[in-house]
């Protein structure tokens, strides 16, 4: 019987757990993203320096092997310039990753959630038996898997790819914390910067001014940061807490080990201001999404 | 079970009372929420799906609270909102297969139910266009196609045809009224177009200025009206109207020519029948100056439409006697 012959039909009930109505909401949300072009190009950036990196520690890996073999070593002012499988290498990409997620992000933002506001889309949502938590999860899962797409997967990629390329696996054995950084700096870095468009798309809605707001965030504040800083002879570290970018990379510093006696004195300021915006994210975005404005 | 039951429900903003319902209880059918704009209607079916709890007073919806069972309502019922409610960018069939799966379908039903329903609702040739570049009488569809994937008990449906042309609007009365009639789902249809409710629906609730003014089964609501009869008589009538008039029966409107004769609506207060008015029309006296009596040729009840209906309890305000007799009604 042809389908147009059956006429409306009942449906057994069979439901999900509830738990999982976040589910949907993150899958139609990165499918949204990735359907712009524009995403794509964005992704290819942020692929070039992972594509780069990628051949150079096969290249290096392997120069160095040949090399070593003639009973040489490769000098050491080269060794440093490339990719080396240090937590440093590791805390710089995945740093360079962070400039194109903060792009991408702006632009994401307004698809994500921005248009839920001005399409109402929220009446569609949340006339549904979904909480506003799933719909909270759902958008960051969202978020937090597109950032990590640039982010934590490549990094995570190359540590494969170098601890492969050596000719034993002891890489892996010794550099369980450079794994654990990896993961942590990535974590952080796609959780804070999801958090936050999360709220600011829903204050702002259009893309300009989330973009406005945004540069606000990345730009204009770490300027101001360095301003002041740069104004005292000391140049106080306390200035550098307005600016996002230092608020991370000392973090991850503490997480890969690097000038730990610098950085653990500034982690719990770090910890606090980058809590400070989550909330902030959190709160611009619960108080946006609210009942009383879905049925109009 | 009861579809809706309200009972002392209050919803405020601030000193701005929204919502103010007494008692409502009905059974499941379709149920029309009319009243004009800024009388509460949106404001309740919020309130029926737990978005806004009320200040005060008790909500149900088949026999759930809506406050402590919003998720198992929400299941259990679909919402088509007045505006345009779309996920930005998604297919028709996606879109709806998502609201299937919000509703806790497998991803797959919701898929297959998708394709179904869009076709049950005629618009399947569109199912793999984009939402966004719909015409109105299409996106109604959609929208009514995403409130029913999962196959609700109830429908809450704001303002449906709002947009559509006569042929868009026929067709989505129909369908409306199959899913009533034909597949049992009851309906709340919330429409400032009485005509609309007059089509679907078998009980109303009437609201003005956040006051329930009258609910119930629009015949039981019309046979509290019944009294009204359409009177035709040839010749001079105006002495005859006079002596009705001090019986108690009111005219409604100016008496008007009508092939030949003269007609008018009038209401009756209770007790007084066909009878009465023959009885009226014998004892009159023949008019000073040879003028005949007046012949009676035509008495038959006068059938209220809805709007007329509508009209009289918005105008009235409903007082509370009336408000009593209709409920008991």
């Amino acid at each position: 019987m042809r389908v147009e012959k059956l006429g409306y039909r009942s449906w057994p009930r069979r439901s999900t757990p509830r738990a999982l109505r976040w589910q949907p909401i993150a899958r139609v949300g990165v499918a949204s993203v990735l359907r712009r072009r524009l995403f794509w190009l964005f992704l290819g950036i942020g692929l070039i320096s992972f594509l780069f990196q990628f051949a150079v520690v096969y290249f290096i890996v392997q120069i160095q092997t040949q090399v070593s073999q003639g009973g040489v070593s490769l000098p050491p002012a080269v060794r440093s310039a490339v990719f080396t499988g240090t937590g440093q290498s590791y805390r710089d990409f995945i740093s360079v990753q962070s400039t194109v997620v903060m792009l991408f992000l702006g632009f994401a933002g307004t698809i994500l959630v921005g248009n839920d506001f001005h399409r109402r889309a929220l009446a569609f949502y949340l006339a549904k038996p979904v909480r506003k938590v799933d719909y909270f999860f759902g958008k960051l899962s969202a978020a937090i898997f597109l950032t990590a797409l640039i982010t934590l997967v490549p990094a995570l990629i190359l540590y494969v790819e170098f601890g492969s390329l050596t000719e034993s696996l002891d890489y892996f054995r010794t550099s369980g914390r450079i794994l654990a950084a990896i993961i942590g700096y990535g974590a952080l870095v796609s959780v804070s910067s999801a958090i936050l468009i999360l709220g600011i798309a829903a204050l702002f809605k259009r893309t300009i001014p989330i973009l406005v707001a945004w540069g606000a965030i990345f730009i204009f504040l770490p300027g101001i940061a360095e301003i002041c800083s740069s104004a005292s002879d000391a140049r106080p570290w306390q200035w550098d807490l307005l600016s996002f970018w230092d608020v991370q990379r000392w973090i991850s510093n503490c997480f890969f080990g690097i000038e730990p006696d610098k950085y653990l004195e500034r982690l719990p300021y770090a910890l606090a201001v980058l809590a400070g915006w989550m909330v902030l994210g959190v709160w611009l975005f619960w108080s946006r999404v609210r009942a009383v404005e879905v049925v109009r | 079970m009861n579809l809706l039951y309200l009972q002392n429900l209050r919803r405020t903003y601030g000193d701005f009372v929204a919502l103010d319902a007494d008692k409502v209880e009905l059974p499941p059918g379709a149920i029309g929420l009319l009243g004009p704009n800024g009388a509460g209607k949106s404001t309740l079916i919020k309130v029926l799906l737990g978005l806004l709890p009320p200040s005060s007073g008790r909500a149900e919806v088949l026999g759930l609270d809506v406050v402590k069972g919003s998720m198992e309502i929400r299941s259990r019922v679909g919402y088509m909102s007045e505006s345009e409610s779309f996920v930005s960018g998604l297919k028709a069939v996606e879109l709806v297969a998502l609201a299937g799966e919000l509703c806790g379908m497998p991803r797959r039903d919701a898929h297959r139910r998708a394709h179904e329903v869009l076709t049950y609702l005629g618009v399947e040739e569109v199912r793999y266009r984009r939402v966004d570049d719909f015409s109105t009488g299409t996106k109604q569809r959609i929208q009514l196609a995403q409130a029913l994937v999962h196959d609700p008990e109830v429908l809450i449906l704001d303002e449906p045809t709002n947009g559509l042309d006569p042929v868009g609007r026929r067709a989505m009365l129909g369908l409306i009224r199959s899913l009533h009639r034909d597949f049992g789902k009851s309906i709340l249809l919330s429409s400032h177009l009485l005509d609309d409710v007059d089509r679907v629906c078998d009980s109303i609730v009437v609201l003005e200025k956040g006051r329930v003014l009258a609910s119930g089964r629009i015949d039981v609501l019309r046979a509290h009206f019944r009294n009204r009869y359409r009177l035709r008589w040839r010749g001079e009538g105006g002495g005859y109207l006079d002596r009705l008039r001090e019986a108690g029966v009111v005219l409604m409107g100016e008496p008007a020519p009508s092939s030949g004769a003269h007609e008018a609506v009038v209401e009756a207060p209770p007790g007084f029948a066909g009878k009465s008015f023959l009885e009226v029309l014998h004892a009159l006296e023949p008019a000073p100056g040879g003028q005949e009596k007046p012949v009676l040729v035509g008495l038959v009840p006068d059938e209220e439409s809805l709007s007329d209906l509508f009209q009289r309890l918005v105008g009235s305000g409903a007082a509370p006697p009336v408000e009593e007799a209709l409920r008991a009604g």
